[in-house]
């Protein structure tokens, strides 16, 4: 199942790893390639990891990870236009989702997955009201097309509005950064989806209202077990609110964890090297302490290194580490793509 | 009151008893707006920067914080002397920015540089990194000749942890931190004294984040600059500042030694912001979301103190008085007539073990 290379232990997760009943969400092997006339790239390769039924997952990564794009790609965003390939097995509440029929698929989105994305403001409609841009949702959601205003309003007061009449009668211009996300997120919540994806949905947002929106989402979590995928560049925010923690590195996932192993028995070393380069608060360190930085700089798509992709960049490289792409080999409900760590020589 | 600069504390703080490199005092800027409205077209101020007094020493990193709308940026391009304060002074190294004309104050221009956010778009795509940086030093130093240009261009490039062979490349062929150390070199090409960096790292990967502060950290050290950092990133800041200045509706609500203003917070304000931040540690849970609600429109500042409205411990005496920016502490400014208790400690404790 890896392109590269083939692990001594289980290349492939146990059947129903920690909790006992099946994940809601499985991805494995998934792989998102571009066709260019100079040839096939992958944006994409080997990205495995599972959602939980109401568990909060993180997705970790810098720009060019592949973060968004893997999540899209579960959603069915990327769709079979355009010179994206998407292969691999998603396995969405025992259906596999690359297999649907693009109309089956339609239904699956806003139904039971939801999605929220980073810039509230652009993925709202700037002439069109707040209230009837949820209504559109909740209509859709309910099969009907009337009397959606109570429930529209029962929604905006769920994710935590003031004065909902005077919200669902505002353009989004009229509304903060932070109502809009709010706006956002009762839309993706009117078919009470059992999946609620979001992609950086505090990243545009200042840090006081980005703890309200945290605050929400862990609610929501707890109150209806609702799973949510959060893509995030930020370590901290996976570590104030996720179950567990998928780390990707160039397009890979290099490391599955819970979040509660991430400090202390982080495995992957670029895991390590990123917990360690981040300042903490409150250290008497400070500034006469330098920062453990790592060196180098992300490759670029395209310009992969051989082996593993973050060889270049780390201190444990071995021989074999520049030679063959390690597998990402799972035990319980972790897993590690290194050779280092996974203690092959 | 004290003296509202904190020239008493933080001067002792920084070990220096010379003029500060920046002061700002009493700066104000107000910007009026028109909007459409369905009544027609509604004037309305907007009181980006309402009053903030300032100083910073030689070699020493001011740090401000604030949420979106504070005015911080507002305040870095009036240091930059890039936009007028409506009213207050700024001097740098002891002279009015506003006072001086022509040759003088071209004198004293480069004397504040600025590195910005994004490292792409203050880089021109059709030039090539290292001319960019040549025409800064020839710029700056016009009795050179080509030769001791193009060496100190060269210097430059290689302080900043580049390799020679880049001053070829043009941004797009740069990662991001390599933009963004292009970027720091072309500060340091005027030997300024003071560089204005408004969020100098938050467009950068997180794994390169670290090297930039780093880098920054060490030029500080080698050549003795003095930084006015603007920032969101409480953890970095608290890393990389001496003191940090704490900015709510355009105006400073906390003042002092970054690590005691950011861990023991005395306004209110700066509690919850520092809260709501996610704390990076294996015990990181708790509580988030401690305010309700958004700063309030700096079109509309609400009476007396500007925070009343989200504070949890305001009273009726914070709507109708304005709390002055008091020091409760030597060097720990703090406008708030309800502050957080405070740990009792002289200011060499503060100097030495601000977490102590």
């Amino acid at each position: 199942m890896t392109p590269t290379g083939s692990g001594s232990r289980a290349a492939v997760p146990p059947d129903g790893h920690a909790s006992q009943a099946s994940p809601l969400l499985a991805v494995r092997g998934l792989r998102i390639s571009q066709e260019r006339p100079s040839g096939r790239r992958d944006l994409v390769r080997e990205v495995s990891f599972d959602v939980g039924r109401g568990e909060i997952v993180c997705v970790v990564g810098e720009s060019g990870s592949g973060k968004s794009l893997s999540v899209k790609a579960v959603m069915g965003l990327l769709g079979d236009r355009g010179s994206l390939r998407v292969t691999g097995d998603i396995q969405f509440d025992g259906r596999e989702v690359l297999a649907l029929a693009p109309e089956q698929r339609r239904a699956l989105r806003g139904r039971d997955m939801a999605m929220v994305f980073q810039e509230p403001l652009a993925n709202l409609d700037p002439v069109m009201r707040v209230g009837a841009q949820v209504a559109e949702c909740v209509q859709r959601a309910e099969q009907r097309t009337r009397q959606a205003m109570p429930r529209v309003l029962e929604l905006l007061r769920h994710v935590g509005l003031p004065d909902v009449e005077r919200v669902a009668h505002s353009y989004p211009h009229q509304l903060s950064g932070g109502m809009c996300q709010r706006v956002m997120i009762a839309m993706a919540l009117a078919a009470r989806p059992k999946l609620l994806i979001a992609d950086e949905p505090t990243s545009a947002l200042d840090v006081t209202v980005q703890a309200q929106i945290l605050d929400l989402l862990t609610r929501m979590k707890d109150d209806e077990g609702m799973s949510i995928l959060l893509v995030t560049h930020d370590l901290s925010v996976a570590a104030a609110i996720a179950d567990s923690v998928i780390v990707m590195y160039a397009g890979r996932t290099a490391e599955v964890t819970r979040t509660s192993d991430l400090f202390g028995h982080a495995r992957h070393p670029y895991t390590e090297g990123l917990l360690r380069s981040l300042p903490q608060r409150g250290q008497a360190a400070g500034k006469d302490s330098r920062l453990v930085a790592i060196g180098g700089t992300v490759p670029e798509p395209g310009q992969l290194p051989l082996g593993c992709a973050f060889s270049p960049r780390c201190d444990k490289a071995i021989d074999r580490c520049s030679e063959q792409d390690p597998p990402l080999e799972w035990s319980g409900g972790s897993a590690v793509a290194c050779w280092v760590a996974n203690g092959d020589d | 009151m004290t003296d509202p600069r904190g020239r008493h504390g933080p001067d002792v703080l920084a070990g220096t008893q010379q003029t500060p490199v920046l002061e700002a005092e009493d700066v104000v800027r107000h910007f009026t707006s028109r909007t459409l409205t369905g009544r027609g077209i509604e004037k309305s101020v907007v009181r980006a920067v309402d009053g903030v007094s300032l100083s910073v020493g030689k070699g020493e990193t001011l740090g401000i914080v604030g949420e979106s709308g504070c005015g911080k940026t507002t305040l870095a391009l009036i240091v930059l002397g890039l936009l007028r304060p409506s009213a207050g002074r700024v001097l740098i190294d002891g002279v009015d920015l506003a006072a001086v004309r022509g040759a003088q104050r071209r004198s004293l221009r480069p004397r504040v540089q600025a590195v910005f956010q994004d490292p792409y778009s203050s880089l021109d795509p059709r030039m090539r990194v290292g001319s960019a940086i040549t025409e800064v030093v020839a710029h700056h130093h016009r009795s050179w000749d080509r030769a001791r240009v193009r060496a100190r261009t060269a210097e430059l490039i290689e302080m900043v942890g580049l390799d020679g062979s880049k001053a070829d490349a043009y941004p797009a062929q740069l990662s991001g931190g390599q933009r963004q150390r292009i970027g720091i070199a072309k500060a340091f090409a005027t030997d300024p004294d003071l560089i204005v960096a408004d969020e100098p790292v938050s467009a950068l990967d997180v794994s390169v984040q670290a090297q930039i502060i780093n880098l920054l950290m060490d030029l500080q050290a080698e050549n003795g600059v003095s930084y006015l950092v603007i920032g969101h990133g409480l953890a970095a800041m608290e890393h990389i500042c001496d003191r940090v200045g704490v900015l709510y509706l355009g105006k400073l609500v906390e003042l002092g030694p970054a690590r005691v203003v950011l861990s023991e917070p005395r306004h209110h304000y700066t509690a919850a912001l520092a809260d709501s931040a996610p704390a990076l540690a294996a015990d990181g849970r708790r509580q988030l979301s401690v305010l309700t609600g958004e700063p309030a429109s700096a079109r509309a500042v609400p009476s007396g103190c500007r925070f009343r409205t989200r504070c949890a411990a305001a009273q009726t005496r914070c709507a109708e008085q304005e709390p002055p920016l008091a020091e409760l502490a030597p060097g720990h400014f703090a406008a708030c007539f309800y502050p957080k208790a405070g740990v009792a400690r002289t200011v060499e404790q503060a100097r030495l073990a601000p977490n102590g």
